[in-house]
C-alpha cells in the first residue's frame, strides 16, 4: 500500500493507492472518495492480528453506533482518500513489532495486520473519563495513520517532559508516565486553568498536538443553539 | 462640473471638473470622500491603500511569518513549508497521482491568487486555510454575495440587500425552509473594494464560465460577477436530497463565480467511475453523469441508524469526463462532535 | 528567551525556551507542553493587571500563568481555536486588542481593560478592549488569518473581523446599509474605521463560525 498526504498542515487527508488483495481499516465516516473496484465491508469487527475481534473498540466511536469499513483492493493501483473528522493533521506511522500508545480520537485508519486494543487503562480511567479521552494501543507491523487537532510536533524525551493531557496524540510504550498537576500548588492548576498534565520520563518519542478539541468545543458551544 | 453626493450623509455637491480626483471632507458629516472624475474611471484601485504594510519599527511583529510557496511545475510540487523547524515527521512529497481513473492535483499552495477578468480584479489570500478574497470594482460594477459574507469594504461601495432576478428566481432555491437572500454590493460612488469570507475554515476557488454550467453544493456558493445566473435545482430531477443532504445550486452565464468550501479544495478530473462522500462534494461540471446511492458496504451490514447528524452514508457516483471540486472535510462531522458541547435545553 | 511562533496561519503555536532569569507571562490554559525545568506560578490577574482580565467568549478566565526557569527549558505556548498568531513589540506605545485574543506577554507589557464604551456593545465586540502598552512583545491570536492594513481615510469592517488596531485609530458604528438592507442582509452593524493609523484583521470570525455552525442546526 502506498500512501501519499495531502493539504497538510491543516486540512490533511491520505491518498491510499492499493493493489488487489491489499486491505485497510478504518471508520465509517473516513472515506472521502474512491475509484471504482473497493470492496466494503461495514462491520463492527476488526479484522486482523490476533483474534479478529476488535477489542473495546466500542469505546472508539462516541453512541452507540460504531462501525468500521475494510476496503480490499480488488485490481492494480486502485485508490481510496480518507480523512479525519476535525481539521488537523494525518502522521503515518510505520509499524514495525512495537508498541505505541494512540489517543482515542487520533487514530484514523490501519493496514490488516495491526492489532487495536481499545481497553488499555495504563493511564488511569478515572482522570479521562469526563473529558470521554481514552487511549488505544496498537502493536504489531503495518502502516498505522494517526490524526490530530491541530499540528503534530514530535518530542524525543530523555528524562522528563510534561504534556496537557489533551495534547498528547501518541507515545511509545518505552515510556514510563504519571499524572501530575502542572503547577506547585494543586489549586493553581486547576484555577490556572491547566488541570492535570502528563509527566513523561525514560526514553522514547512522544507526538504532541499544538491544538485540543475540548478547549475550541467550550469555546464555541455556548454560542450554539440548544439541543 | 461634477455632482457628487457624500456616501456617508448623502449631502449633494456641485464641483468644478478640477477638483477630480481629490479626496475632500463632507460639511455635513466630516467624512472624507474621494471625487471622482464625471465619467466612469477606469477598473483602478481606490484610494485606500490595499496592500498590507511593511511593519515599521515601531511596531516591529516578531512572528516568523509563512513562507510563500514558489510558483511551481505541479508534478514536483513538494508540501507548502510552515516555519523553518518543522517537526521531522515522515512525510511524502505529493506527486502528480497516477491512479486508476481519475487525475488530480496535489497540495493547495499558501500563495496568494490574483486574476483580472472583464468584470472585476480579484486577490485570494491567506490560503489555502482561511482564505479571504478581495474584489476591486470599476464605479457602476456589482457583485452578487451570500448573506454575512463581507469582511470589510470601502466607503464607495453601496450594499443592498434582496431577492436577485425577481421573486421566481429566489422561490427556485427555497428548499426546505431556507430563504435565499442575495446581497448586491454596487460601487456606487467611485471604485471599490470589498473582501468577503466564509464562516468556517477552508479555502475560495475561482472559476470562469463561459456559456456553461457549473453545480455547486449550497453551502458553497459565495458571490458572483452580473452576467452569471444562480438558481436552485430542484431534487425531484436528480435525485439528491435536501434537508442534510446535498443541496445543489446551479451556475451559468459568462462571468466569475467565487465558491468556498470547509476544508481544503482539491479539484479532481474524472475520466473513470469515481465515487464521493456526497459530504465532501464542493462543485461539479455539468458534463459529469452523476447518481446518489449508499457507500456498498452499508447495505451488507443490514439496518443502521445514522451515524452523524443527519448524514446516512450516501455517495455519488461520477461518470463520463469533468471535473469535480472535493473538500477535505464535512460539515456533518463537525456538527457530530460539536454536538456534546452545545448548551442543553433544560438549562 | 527566543520564541517562534510556528504552523502559521492555521494552528498558530508559539516555542518559548527560556533560559535562567527570563519570564513568559500567558493565558490561563495556554500551556500545550514543556519541559519539566519550566516553573508554572498562577496569579490572579486582578494583581498583575489594572483591571480584571476576563475572557470574554465565554466564561471568565481571571487567572494568568508565569512560567520561568532555574536551568533553562522549553515550552509551547497556544491558543484555544485555530488560527494565526502576531507579536508586537511594544516600546512605551499603545494598542487595542480584543480582549480574547491575548495569549502570552513580556513582564514589560501593562495589560489594561478598557472602557470601549457602549458603541462596542452594539457591534457585538464586547464591552472591554484590551489596552496593551509599556515595553516588551505581545502575542496575540484570532480564528482565522491576521493580516494588516494602513488607513488614512475611511474604511469599513464588519465587526468580529477586527483584532487590534493603534490608538489613532477612531472607531464608529453604523448600519451596514439602509436600515432594510442591514438587516436583512445578514451584514447588520458595522464598524467605521478612520485613520490615520494600522489596523489587524482577521479572515474568519469567532461569531461567524458560530451562526455557520447555527445555520447548519436545528
Amino acid at each position: 500500500m502506498q500512501h501519499q498526504l495531502l493539504a497538510q498542515p491543516a486540512m490533511s487527508i491520505a491518498k491510499l493507492t492499493m493493489q488487489a488483495g491489499e486491505s485497510v481499516t478504518c471508520e465509517v465516516g473516513a472515506m472521502i472518495a474512491m475509484t471504482s473496484g473497493f470492496t466494503v465491508e461495514t462491520t463492527s469487527r476488526n479484522k486482523g492480528g490476533k483474534g479478529g475481534l476488535a477489542k473495546g473498540l466500542k469505546r472508539m466511536f462516541a453512541g452507540e453506533n460504531f462501525f468500521l469499513n475494510h476496503f480490499t483492493a480488488t485490481g492494480p493501483n486502485q485508490t481510496l482518500m480518507i480523512g479525519p473528522g476535525l481539521l488537523g493533521d494525518i502522521m503515518h506511522y510505520p509499524l514495525a513489532g512495537g508498541t505505541l500508545i494512540v489517543q482515542g480520537s487520533s487514530w484514523l485508519a490501519s493496514a490488516v495486520g495491526i492489532e487495536i486494543d481499545a481497553t488499555w487503562q495504563g493511564l488511569g480511567k478515572a482522570l479521562f473519563s469526563g473529558e470521554g479521552m481514552f487511549w488505544v494501543k496498537c502493536s504489531g507491523q503495518g502502516d498505522l495513520f494517526l490524526n490530530s487537532f491541530g499540528s503534530i510536533y514530535p518530542v524525543e524525551v530523555n528524562g522528563e517532559y510534561i504534556v496537557d493531557t489533551g495534547h498528547i496524540v501518541a507515545f511509545e510504550d518505552t515510556l514510563q508516565f504519571r499524572i501530575g498537576k502542572a503547577g506547585k500548588s494543586l489549586i493553581g492548576s486547576i484555577l490556572g486553568g491547566e488541570g492535570l498534565v502528563c509527566k513523561f520520563s525514560g526514553q522514547g518519542k512522544l507526538y504532541c498536538q499544538s491544538h485540543n478539541p475540548p478547549s475550541f468545543g467550550k469555546l464555541l458551544g455556548p454560542k450554539l443553539k440548544a439541543r | 462640473m461634477i455632482e457628487i453626493a457624500c456616501p456617508h450623509c448623502q449631502k449633494h455637491y456641485r464641483l468644478e471638473d478640477r477638483y477630480a480626483g481629490k479626496r475632500a471632507k463632507c460639511a455635513g458629516c466630516g467624512l472624507i470622500m474621494s471625487i471622482n472624475a464625471p465619467q466612469s474611471a477606469p477598473l483602478s484601485v481606490p484610494s485606500a491603500p490595499v496592500s498590507p504594510a511593511v511593519p515599521t519599527s515601531r511596531t516591529a511583529p516578531v512572528s516568523m511569518p509563512r513562507p510563500a510557496a514558489a510558483s511551481i511545475p505541479v508534478a514536483e510540487l513538494v508540501p507548502p513549508a510552515s516555519v523553518a523547524t518543522r517537526p521531522p515527521v515522515p512525510r511524502q512529497p505529493p506527486a502528480m497521482p497516477t491512479s486508476h481513473g481519475t487525475t488530480g492535483h496535489a497540495d493547495a499552495t499558501a500563495e496568494t491568487l490574483r486574476g483580472t477578468t472583464s468584470h472585476l480584479q480579484y486577490e485570494i489570500s491567506q490560503r489555502p486555510d482561511f482564505s479571504i478574497v478581495k474584489i476591486l470594482m470599476p464605479q457602476g460594477a456589482k457583485v452578487f454575495a451570500e448573506p454575512s459574507a463581507m469582511v470589510s469594504m470601502t466607503p464607495s461601495m453601496h450594499l443592498e440587500a434582496g431577492f436577485k432576478g425577481g421573486l421566481g428566481k429566489t422561490f427556485g432555491r427555497l428548499l426546505g425552509g431556507e430563504s435565499l437572500i442575495i446581497n448586491t454590493f454596487t460601487a456606487q460612488d467611485g471604485p471599490g473594494e470589498v473582501m468577503f469570507a466564509g464562516g468556517a475554515a477552508g479555502d475560495v476557488a475561482y472559476h470562469r464560465l463561459n456559456g456553461n454550467t457549473l453545480y455547486l453544493q449550497r453551502g458553497a456558493y459565495m458571490l458572483n460577477s452580473e452576467d452569471v445566473e444562480v438558481s436552485g435545482k430542484w431534487q425531484g430531477a436528480k435525485g439528491f436530497f435536501s434537508g442534510e443532504g446535498l443541496v445543489l445550486l446551479k451556475a451559468t452565464g459568462t462571468g466569475d463565480i467565487f465558491f468556498n468550501s470547509y476544508g481544503a479544495i482539491i479539484p479532481i478530473d474524472v475520466t473513470e467511475g469515481f465515487m464521493v462522500d456526497t459530504g465532501y462534494i464542493v462543485a461539479f461540471e455539468e458534463s459529469l453523469q452523476y447518481r446518489v446511492t449508499v457507500l456498498p458496504g452499508l447495505r451488507t451490514a443490514g439496518k443502521i441508524k445514522s451515524f452523524f447528524f443527519g448524514g446516512e452514508g450516501l455517495v455519488c457516483q461520477f461518470a463520463g469526463s469533468g471535473r469535480v471540486w472535493i473538500q477535505t472535510r464535512q460539515v456533518k462531522s463537525f456538527l457530530s462532535w460539536v454536538n456534546g458541547f452545545r448548551p442543553t435545553k433544560s438549562n | 528567551m527566543q520564541t517562534e511562533i510556528r504552523d502559521r496561519p492555521s494552528f498558530a503555536n508559539i516555542r518559548v525556551l527560556l533560559a535562567p532569569g527570563d519570564e513568559i507571562i500567558a493565558e490561563a490554559d495556554a500551556m500545550a507542553s514543556m519541559s519539566s525545568s519550566i516553573e508554572m506560578k498562577t496569579q490572579w490577574s486582578g494583581g498583575f493587571v489594572k483591571g480584571v482580565l476576563k475572557r470574554l467568549f465565554g466564561g471568565e478566565s481571571m487567572f494568568v500563568n508565569t512560567f520561568s526557569t532555574a536551568t533553562g527549558g522549553e515550552l509551547v505556548l497556544t491558543q484555544p481555536f485555530p488560527g494565526d498568531i502576531q507579536c508586537i513589540e511594544l516600546k512605551g506605545n499603545t494598542m487595542f486588542l480584543q480582549p480574547g485574543a491575548f495569549i502570552a506577554c513580556e513582564p514589560g507589557v501593562k495589560l489594561g481593560l478598557g472602557w470601549a464604551g457602549f458603541r462596542m456593545l452594539i457591534a457585538r465586540e464586547g464591552l472591554f478592549r484590551l489596552k496593551v502598552s509599556g515595553t516588551g512583545r505581545i502575542w496575540f491570536g484570532a480564528y482565522g488569518g491576521i493580516f494588516q492594513r494602513e488607513i488614512d481615510s475611511e474604511y469599513i469592517v464588519d465587526s468580529g473581523h477586527l483584532v487590534a488596531y493603534e490608538p489613532t485609530v477612531s472607531i464608529r458604528i453604523a448600519l451596514a446599509g439602509g436600515i432594510f438592507s442591514s438587516f436583512f442582509s445578514g451584514e447588520g452593524l458595522v464598524t467605521r474605521v478612520n485613520g490615520p493609523g494600522r489596523i489587524y484583521m482577521q479572515s474568519r470570525s469567532f461569531d461567524g463560525l458560530a451562526a455557520w455552525t447555527n445555520s447548519h442546526l436545528y
